[in-house]
């Protein structure tokens, strides 16, 4: 049972709250639907699709493999049913992503290439492995293109026009100046302090 | 939903009596001179005071969709009165969200999508600095000033710095006496106060130096092999050459080269 919402304020039952050991990673290169090699466990060597990622803990869940049984919904009468639920992985020590090359487990590389685009690299056959479209997946859309447009929306070649052209004037002045109305009054002196 | 289009069509019944009535004849003369060129009104969008409440079709929905909010570099390069119009759009399109937002929290109805009004905020936000941008191009051109509100970090009564944003006076500040009182403290006074105060930030800055070298040896003791650049990137403060010898730091495995 939780005695407070903040450990900090309750240092005697700190042990509800283990201390997470998270190893420093430069970059992230670990994205749903990605296939991956894993490295230990009783599915060693297998390879499967990165179904969920979890950056918080440096985690990494793979659809259908490292799995536990879990018992659900048991009572007195009846025996519950069982089913085999994900458990986290490590990256990079328990996972690693696989060279679509050879389909063999590489470390990879973040690198540039000559249009100036960010791309994962393979150590071994230096060949570029892709990050795969279901990682740009968004709440608005599964991808850019299947986007439907809402009638509030601003269309692309509206939103592209270039209406600007520099004056010498404020946004102020340069809308008084559309809108016709003349200044005329001079104002007080008054001081910024 | 019932009950909100009910005190809505109450709304509507009470508007429609303020609207001057047009007879038959008026309206077949207006018809055909109507200009093509110009769109025919939506009907489904509101009028007068109905514009502060979303069409319709939304009341019902689970869910509405729209993009996503204007970006800094599409505002820059828009003109000033299209800026100028589309501020007034999302300041409308705020007011509508939030009506709708009171409306359905008083009808204990959920609202749908209320990461819009977070959208029209971001976009007016950047829509204020783009503009501010502009401004202060100019008046930096013109007289070598931002143009900006000015503002300095001040002492307060309890010997406290704060930054102090200036406000415009008619009087000079020589002859303002008053407005003086509110900076500046008596020293002596606020010494003891000053004293424990750093202190309990000194403190607080060594614990937590304290903890992330603690920290990093129990992450060298589970992780030997980890990337050491990526660590000292991330606690900065922290001697790793030096952690990395104490006993702590050593894991329970056989050394590699034995």
């Amino acid at each position: 049972m939780k005695c407070c919402s903040k450990p900090k304020l309750c240092s005697h039952k700190l042990s509800f709250y283990p201390q997470v050991f998270l190893e420093p990673i430069k970059e992230w290169s670990y994205f749903v639907g990605d296939r991956v090699e894993i490295l230990s466990g009783p599915d060693k060597g297998k390879q499967g699709i990165v179904s969920e990622v979890i950056e918080e803990r440096n985690w990494v869940l793979v659809e259908g493999l490292n799995t536990k049984l879990k018992v659900l919904g048991r009572t007195k009468q009846f025996y519950g049913s069982v089913v085999s639920v994900e458990q986290p992985l490590l990256i990079n020590r328990e996972v690693a992503l696989v060279d679509p090359a050879d389909m063999l487990s590489t470390k990879v590389e973040w690198r540039y290439t000559e249009d100036g685009e960010k791309v994962r690299v393979s150590h071994r056959t230096g060949r570029i492995i892709p990050v795969p479209n279901q990682a740009r997946t968004t709440h608005d859309y599964k991808s850019k293109t299947t986007y439907k447009e809402s009638p509030k929306d601003t269309t692309d070649s509206e939103i592209s026009k270039i209406t600007f052209s520099p004056t010498l004037s404020t946004f102020e002045m340069d809308i008084m100046k559309s809108e016709g109305i003349e200044e005329t009054r001079i104002p007080n002196k008054t001081y910024w302090y | 939903m019932n009950k909100l289009s009910r005190v809505l069509g109450v709304v509507r019944n009470q508007l429609a009596t303020y609207v001057p009535r047009i007879n038959a004849t008026t309206q077949a003369a207006v018809a055909p001179t109507a200009d093509p060129k110009v769109p025919a009104p939506a009907k489904d969008k509101h009028e007068g005071l109905m514009e502060f409440f979303d069409v319709k079709e939304n009341w019902t929905t689970n869910e509405v969709r729209v993009g996503r909010s204007w970006r800094k570099e599409e505002l820059r390069i828009k003109s000033n009165q299209d800026l100028h119009k589309l501020w007034y759009v999302l300041l409308k399109e705020r007011n509508m969200l939030l009506t709708m937002q009171h409306e359905m929290n008083e009808k204990w109805e959920p609202f749908q999508s209320p990461e819009r009004i977070d959208k029209v905020h971001e976009s007016m936000v950047n829509l204020e600095e783009v503009v501010r941008e502009r401004n202060r191009a100019y008046y930096l051109l013109e007289t070598g000033e931002t143009g900006e509100r000015p503002g300095r970090v001040e002492t307060n009564k309890v010997g406290m710095h704060y930054f102090f944003k200036a406000s415009e006076h008619v009087v000079p500040p020589e002859h303002n006496n008053h407005w003086f009182k509110k900076f500046g403290c008596n020293r002596r006074e606020v010494a003891k106060f000053r004293l424990y105060y750093n202190e309990k930030i000194w403190l607080g800055r060594l614990k937590e130096k304290n903890r992330n070298t603690r920290h990093v040896m129990k992450l060298y003791k589970r992780f030997p092999d980890l990337d050491e650049e990526a660590l000292q990137a991330e606690y900065p403060d922290v001697n790793l050459e030096r952690v990395k010898r104490w006993n702590g730091a050593q894991g329970h495995f056989m050394p590699r080269n034995l």
